[in-house]
């Protein structure tokens, strides 16, 4: 990460009005699977803007992408003077239907507890969590990133936003700003 | 001769070099959730190991004599770390 320290410089709007909200995909992996001291070299992190350039797996692992109703995603980092950190949530994903396979890779996902994602937005940028660059060194954040809430539901009839769904929320606490990732959306549906 | 270090060799290891995936340290079989289909990350060319030597990644360089079973092997230094 940046040196972060007292000082308050320009903060501006610009005029790409990049500000289209929600989510355009989210992938997530169990970080032990990334090398995370090749993850240092500069090749692969540019700590002057926090940024991912590049990921290295170890062995035949492989990034999952969560595809879920693009239009309730959203990503929120909260942070309070009173805190002190970041609280990351990833609320509302939601995937309409059933079927026994997502059932099973859903309980999965609820026990793995170490959980690194990278969430795409819909103005071209990704952030990463579950992981962070602090003092030279990659370090699990405050709270490792998980499914914090899961409903399994049939819904019910008579009321359009409650049909047969899985919904799951996702939280994390880091003390800085998550990362950035550049590596693009093309390039992580073949890792 | 370039290859990868030891540890690699033992646990391979895959990155993105100029667009392609390339493993280090050997082939890398990688099997996603389907429908996607299985395939290999080849171990990276000696063209691509010095590329990757150049990046920082911890490449062995082993210099053979000529007529001899000799050589000498030595870790490259001075990695390009983000400290």
């Amino acid at each position: 990460m940046p040196t972060y320290s007292p000082s308050l410089g320009d903060v501006t709007t610009t005029t790409l009005c990049a500000s289209k909200g929600g989510l355009l995909s989210v992938f997530w992996i169990d970080k032990t699977n990334i090398d995370w001291t090749a993850m240092l070299l500069a090749a692969n992190y540019n700590v002057a803007t926090n940024s991912v350039l590049n990921w290295v797996i170890l062995g035949g692992a492989t990034w999952g992408e969560v595809t879920f109703q693009a239009k309730n995603g959203r990503l929120d980092g909260l942070f309070t003077s009173d805190n002190d950190y970041y609280e990351v949530t990833l609320p509302n994903l939601i995937i309409e239907g059933r079927d026994k396979a997502r059932t099973l890779a859903l309980a999965n996902a609820t026990t793995t507890c170490g959980i690194l994602a990278q969430v795409f937005d819909n103005n071209g940028y990704a952030r990463i969590i579950g992981k962070e660059h602090v003092n030279g060194a990659w370090v699990d954040p405050l709270e490792n990133f998980k499914i914090s809430r899961h409903l399994d539901t049939t819904g019910a009839f008579g009321a359009a936003d409650d049909k047969t769904r899985d919904e799951f929320d996702m939280a994390a606490e880091h003390r800085y700003p998550f990362p950035y990732s550049d590596v693009d959306l093309a390039t992580m549906r073949t890792l | 001769m370039l290859t990868a270090a030891d540890k690699y060799k033992e646990n391979p290891i895959r990155t993105t070099l100029e667009g392609k995936q390339v493993a280090i340290g050997g082939d890398i079989k990688v099997t996603p959730t389907p429908p996607k289909i299985p395939f290999t990350v080849k171990e990276a060319t000696q063209a691509q190991y010095k590329k990757l030597e150049e990046l920082g990644y911890e490449i062995i360089k082993t210099e053979e004599n000529a007529g001899t079973k000799e050589s000498a092997t030595k870790a490259i230094k001075g990695r390009k770390t983000n400290k």
